[in-house]
């Protein structure tokens, strides 16, 4: 598993003691009691049919500075029949019946959309484009975590077949949209992305 | 009034915090409680449709004690809770891999570097099946396992596993020292079942009686090749595809080699001498139909006139789907040639030579201009994804002639909903061939198909979509599956629309699919538990639907022998703290 992002840490607002004392002379406190109770109730009503409009909460998780964009993290991997422990040989057929790949990934931007792809043999002097793509959009409900499934059909080539050691494969997750040119090529980014990858051995198999 | 303003301003500067939908239910008469439906945790679930289903539970990587297990027609309540959601304890199938003590060399009693790979067909038809693999380690050690592994336990009538071990040391090039076990023995295959708790077996490589194939590589002109890898492809079984099944041997000045090949395999072997990727770009030599149960010298001969090797740079255009003509960047050049005939006796030399076009479109391979090859080229190009440019096939190159211009593509159009007919934002939607499309080619175009990526995109507010797929391959019109997974399942379950047709029209740049109304979502769940009773969080569970229906191999010219059609996968979820996985069914 790829190490998770240290959280920002939280301004830890420190709350003085604040003994109650009469607001009597208080103009805020005059203000509100002298609003109308009904526009009260309409001012609420329009912020929550707005989308749910509130003060701005003490959040444990999530954008503590909403300017400041976190890494997402790779909680697993999966083929059709198992978890796949990163570092280590994982099997997958060519063709058709190759299947599919469940990625769970975290993202504590929990408006970022995810970019999944898989990489044979990349590096950064013979880089190659992706063989396999998928998107995660944002989870509804609004969740920092998310699992998105990725078809591997073209995951494996013939030429990978027995081939007679295995290939290096690494699953990237962008929080921004890969860009059509830039370095490192197939993997540049707008500028603040993040991404996160882990690595396997790939070992691809025919058909029996 | 000023004092309303006051209170409205900070409420309007606040922060936006996304809603979710609204819970489905609040009590039980908000569900379809005749049908079975109750309502929990906002949910209403239960009322799971009719057919034949199977799952998976896969237990997560940290419980090394658990394996995967399969369930063929589960047991799902009306109210949508599914039985038996138990993982079990492994079979754990632990062994030595060591060498056949033939007399009079000295018995060595240390196990042997080697690759243990593991696989059993699924439980049912157009499952995902079973694989792992283990490095066995080689060691001095006279006794103790070489390796290790936890496998789901079989019973009687059940498909056994086929555990095939491979010695390591088989690269490209020969490792520095002494062989590596890969020169020394040949492969191994064997049948296990795992019906009990554990087994323990030492698996011996080589034997004194086990054919040979001597004989050597030579230039068209007589002088030993060396730099080559050679080793035998053959079958273990008839319908199984061609693998490596014999030791391996690198060829020195000489160009001789010595391989051993591995017992019990069907039918005759093909023996491949490939150069090393370090050496000058030469062909890979075949030598076809040679027996596998009994000894044999062969000779390898490279064709003649195949000229020098030479850096040939070139572009790769096309036509973008607003008409302008760009470099593809990714795309992704194989150039190969074939000499030679496959008659018995004679060498068939095959030539390959791939690329990826850089930033401009640009791509440089390494190819032979010589008379005997230059001739024979064809070039294959596949775009990177959802590209709007299109493949190509098999076509005939020359070295020097003008950029290669890409095809473009057709755009498959539609709009996605959910079954009420409101359009749904954020649906992944993927365009792939489907088996219809991939088993009408013959072999070696079916694999081309296979490897180009699939297109997909995310839907927005409009849900609507637009994918570029090929809309003929090799001259055959295309059909393409469109597969749909919503962001949020609890209201749309994963759909696929199964054998989209491209219209047999080339003025066409588009094809316009009827609205895709996904189908309601039935809510399930379930327990996951390990055999202790105790819940187990992180596990993973897939529900397949069964393809009862064969019948799409006998109207498609190629398919697998084993008409391998997969079973659908309709819903998949993991498990919580609490052991629940929650999952939708389309209804």
């Amino acid at each position: 598993m790829t190490q998770m992002s240290e959280p920002h840490a939280g301004a830890h607002t420190n709350f003085a003691r604040n003994r109650a004392t009469s607001q009597g002379q208080s103009c805020l406190a005059q203000g509100v009691h002298d609003v109308s109770t009904l526009v009260v109730r309409l001012l609420v009503l329009a912020s929550v049919a707005s989308g749910g409009c509130v003060f701005p909460p003490d959040l444990s998780v999530g954008d503590q500075d909403a300017g400041v964009n976190s890494p997402p993290a790779i909680l697993a991997v999966r083929s059709d029949q198992q978890e796949l422990p990163p570092g280590e040989t994982v099997t997958f057929e060519q063709g058709p019946t190759a299947g599919s790949i469940n990625a769970t990934l975290i993202d504590t931007n929990m408006g970022d959309t995810l970019y999944v792809r898989a990489f044979v043999d990349y590096s950064l002097a013979d880089p190659k484009p992706a063989r396999v793509a998928c998107t995660a959009p944002p989870p509804t409900p609004a969740s920092p975590q998310r699992s998105v499934t990725c078809d591997v059909t073209a995951l494996c080539q013939m030429s990978d077949v027995d081939s007679p050691m295995p290939r290096s494969m690494s699953v990237v997750v962008f929080d921004r949209e890969p860009l059509e040119s830039g370095t490192p090529s197939f993997q540049a980014m707008p500028p603040g992305g993040l991404k996160t990858s882990v690595f396997y051995f790939l070992k691809c198999i025919a058909h029996e | 009034m000023n004092r309303a303003l006051l209170l409205f301003v900070p409420l309007a500067a606040c922060l936006d915090v996304p809603s979710g939908p609204a819970p489905e239910c609040t009590k039980a008469s908000d569900c379809d409680t005749a049908s079975g439906e109750v309502c929990d945790e906002g949910t209403c679930y239960g009322n799971p449709p009719q057919g034949m289903y199977a799952v998976v539970i896969s237990p997560p990587a940290e419980r090394k004690d658990l394996v995967p297990r399969e369930l063929v027609m589960p047991s799902i309540a009306e109210d949508g809770w599914i039985a038996d959601l138990a993982l079990e304890k492994p079979s754990v199938f632990s062994g030595r891999i060591e060498a056949a003590c033939v007399p009079p060399t000295p018995c060595d009693r240390g196990t042997i570097d080697a690759t243990v790979t593991i696989t059993r067909p699924s439980s049912f038809k157009g499952g995902p099946g079973f694989k792992t693999v283990a490095d066995a380690e080689g060691s001095p050690a006279a006794s103790g396992p070489s390796f290790e592994v936890a496998l789901p336990k079989t019973s009687a009538g059940d498909t056994p596993y086929i555990v095939t071990v491979l010695p390591t040391g088989r690269g490209d090039e020969p490792q520095n020292g002494n062989p590596s076990a890969a020169e020394l023995y040949p492969p191994v295959r064997l049948a296990l079942d795992a019906k009990n708790n554990s087994y323990t077996r030492t698996i011996t490589l080589g034997g004194g009686n086990l054919p040979t194939i001597d004989g050597t590589v030579v230039g068209a002109l007589g002088g030993g090749l060396s730099h080559y890898r050679v080793v035998a492809m053959g079958h273990w079984e008839a319908s199984a595809p061609a693998t490596e099944v014999s030791s391996v041997d690198y060829t020195g000045s000489d160009g001789k080699f010595h391989i051993v090949l591995a017992e019990n395999l069907v039918g005759n072997v093909e023996l491949v001498a490939r150069p090393a990727a370090s050496a000058p770009a030469a062909p890979t030599l075949h030598l076809l139909e040679i027996p596998s149960g009994s000894s044999s010298v062969r000779s390898l001969v490279q064709p003649a006139n195949l000229g020098n090797v030479k850096t040939v740079a070139f572009p790769v255009r096309g036509v973008d789907g607003s008409g302008s003509i760009n470099g593809v960047r990714g795309a992704r050049v194989t150039v190969r040639a074939t000499i030679g005939g496959a008659a018995i006796g004679q060498t068939l030399a095959t030539f390959s030579a791939d690329g990826t076009a850089d930033d401009n479109g640009n791509v440089s391979l390494m190819l032979l201009d010589g008379a005997a090859i230059t001739p024979q080229y064809t070039v294959e190009i596949v775009p990177p994804a959802s590209s709007s440019m299109g493949v190509l096939f098999d076509m005939p190159f020359t070295i020097g002639t003008a950029p290669l211009l890409l095809p473009t593509r057709i755009a498959i159009r539609g709009e996605v909903t959910d079954y009420l007919g409101n359009p749904l934002k954020d649906v992944s939607v993927t365009a792939r061939p489907s088996l219809r499309f991939t088993w009408s080619f013959a072999d070696g175009p079916q694999a081309f198909v296979s490897t180009i990526p699939a297109a997909t995109t995310l839907t927005p507010e409009t849900g609507e979509f637009a994918l570029w797929v090929d809309p003929t391959i090799a001259t055959l019109w295309g059909h393409y599956d469109l597969a749909f997974e919503p962001a949020s399942k609890a209201r749309a379950p994963s759909w696929v629309r199964s054998d989209v047709e491209i219209p047999r029209d080339t003025t066409l740049n588009s094809v316009s699919v009827d609205q895709v109304r996904l189908p309601d979502a039935a809510a399930i769940r379930g327990e996951v538990i390990d055999p202790d009773g105790i819940v187990v969080e992180g596990a993973e569970v897939k529900i397949f639907r069964l393809s009862a229906s064969l019948a799409l191999c006998a109207e498609v010219l190629n398919p697998p022998a084993s008409c391998p059609i997969p079973a659908n996968l309709q819903g998949r979820g993991d498990s919580d703290t609490a052991g629940i996985v929650r999952l939708t069914l389309p209804r």
